[in-house]
């Protein structure tokens, strides 16, 4: 038991050292938006050695896969990362997934709205620049299991309700 | 077993308390509606801080937050559903609390620190209504934004807090989202604590010569409070709430979210004053009632000529209120 308890701390204290030692996948940018249809200059550093990496814009309505990144022997790449001209303007996560899934290294961005020019390549509705009291047609993110709990959650607030009402008397002592 | 737990739970958290006189007519539901309001505050309480995890409050990526909330997060669409039914149906309770109160006048002696706390209240949560829709920042949101800078505005030194001149350090929205969710919240829940207190200590005002226990009150009340969330989760289910467009500056083409629709056909009348004026009168005039109707008598619905003025106040706003329903939209701020 006792020796059981050592090796544990030992792994503990070595699972420690390690993540104070081996640092974190870093990507960085000398921008901090970029317009859609255009390139980000991007500097990924501290990542495993001659591995691919995935990387993906996640946004709030939408995620976009940017393509594969492959890191030289210091574990390092430098691109020119090209957003799609479709890419809905506003602010994203850009992250570096690594070949197990993991997420290794993420960095906001924001996008802003393509140029003409740029937006050749593709068009979002949601892109248009008049203003509209109209509301947005938007994909909910109640599926499923949601709808389970969303019933159960329901089903018991009405029926505690009504237990209490049909417990109780109107106040009398 | 059930009954061990609640003498358990009475002995341990000294529920007999709650086993105090109150007169028999609080059963009936309009003596709930202040109990149904701040039930309701609890479910918009609860309901915001799950949202508040999720918004990003700077101009940047509010919107964006927004849009998350509704098609990514867990329940994230019903839940600002749910807060956003509760946020009307608040006004809705509140609104007819305090006609009730006003028609029983309740507010006389030694009632009028109750009464006024209930008033600031009121005010408190239409700010709550206001600030609130703002911060989804979308058209209509952002144009609720502009009327804070218009009222900022028009009021001078009292209104600096609401321009954009007030500091670079930080955008107008993130002052409002802190307003919405840390100082009106908190003061919100010091006068509710001063309101039950009061009533607590002074009683209800009703006829005492039938009596029950406060307990049976209270629970009668969660039931009712139970089924209205019931109610509004069905009708979160069945009518989401939507997001605008992200904002165009420079243009006000919406109209506001509809407990300030009033205020909202003032200002087609009066142009932007209107949204100082308007309630600043009605909540003047509620803060003068106790003063103006003074006199050891207490019968309901007596209230002399205060009771006239205060059905007239009652049929503008509702008259306002069907004007910016469906009078068409107009601009009031210039922008």
């Amino acid at each position: 038991m006792r020796t059981g308890m050592r090796r544990l701390a030992v792994l503990l204290f070595a699972g420690v050292l390690m993540a104070a030692v081996h640092p974190e996948a870093i990507l960085k940018s000398t921008q901090s938006s970029v317009e859609a249809g255009r390139d980000l200059p991007l500097v990924g550093e501290e990542f495993s050695n001659g591995e691919t990496f995935r990387l993906v814009l996640l946004g709030a309505l939408n995620d976009y896969a940017l393509g594969d990144v492959d890191t030289n022997d210091e574990g390092k790449f430098t691109i020119d990362l090209a957003i799609p001209a479709n890419v809905r303007p506003g602010q994203y996560q850009l992250v570096a997934y690594a070949p197990d899934g993991d997420r290794s290294a993420t960095m906001d961005v924001s996008v802003i709205a393509a140029s003409p020019e740029a937006a050749e390549e593709g068009h979002d509705e949601s892109m248009a620049s008049g203003a509209t009291a109209e509301e947005m047609i938007i994909q909910r993110s109640t599926t499923g299991v949601g709808w389970g709990v969303l019933g159960l959650v329901i089903g018991l607030a009405g029926g505690f309700g009504l237990a209490l009402l049909r417990g109780t008397p109107s106040v009398e002592v | 077993m059930i009954d061990t737990l609640r003498d358990a739970l009475n002995e341990r958290l000294a529920l007999d308390a709650l086993d105090y006189e109150v007169p028999k007519a609080t059963g009936r539901l309009r003596y709930m509606l202040g109990g149904l309001t701040a039930f309701l505050i609890g479910v918009l309480v609860v309901t915001g801080l799950y949202m508040a995890q999720y918004y990003d409050p700077t101009p940047r990526g509010a919107h964006d937050s927004v849009l998350y909330l509704i098609s990514r997060a867990p329940l994230g669409d019903w839940i600002r559903s749910i807060h956003y039914f509760s946020a009307g149906g608040v006004v809705l309770t509140v609104t007819a609390h305090l006609a009730y109160v006003f028609w029983r006048r309740s507010y006389k002696k030694p009632r009028e620190v109750t009464w006024w706390a209930g008033v600031a209240m009121a005010g408190l949560l239409f700010l709550l209504v206001v600030t609130g829709s703002a911060l989804r920042y979308d058209q209509e949101g952002f144009e609720a934004l502009a009327h804070f800078v218009a009222g900022g505005r028009l009021t001078g030194a009292f209104g600096a807090f609401f321009t954009e001149g007030f500091t670079p350090s930080t955008s107008l929205l993130s002052r409002i989202f802190s307003l919405h969710t840390s100082l009106f919240p908190l003061l919100l829940g010091l006068l509710i604590a001063l309101h039950f207190w009061l009533i607590r200590q002074l009683g209800i005002h009703a006829d005492y010569s039938e009596t029950g226990i406060f307990r049976n009150h209270a629970t009668r009340l969660a039931g009712f409070g139970f089924l209205l969330f019931a109610g509004l989760g069905v009708l979160a289910v069945v009518v989401p709430v939507g997001i605008g467009f992200p904002a165009v500056p420079g243009v006000e083409i919406t109209k506001p979210f509809w407990p300030v629709l009033w205020v909202y056909g003032l200002e087609n009348l009066l142009g932007a004053w209107g949204m100082i004026l308007g309630p600043s009168i009605v909540f003047l005039f509620l803060g003068l009632v106790p003063l103006l109707d003074r006199g050891e008598d207490d019968t309901p619905g007596r209230h002399g000529w205060v009771g006239w003025v205060a059905l007239a106040l009652a049929l503008a706003i509702l008259g306002l209120w069907l004007y910016g329903v469906f009078g068409e939209a107009q601009q009031h701020i210039g922008m």
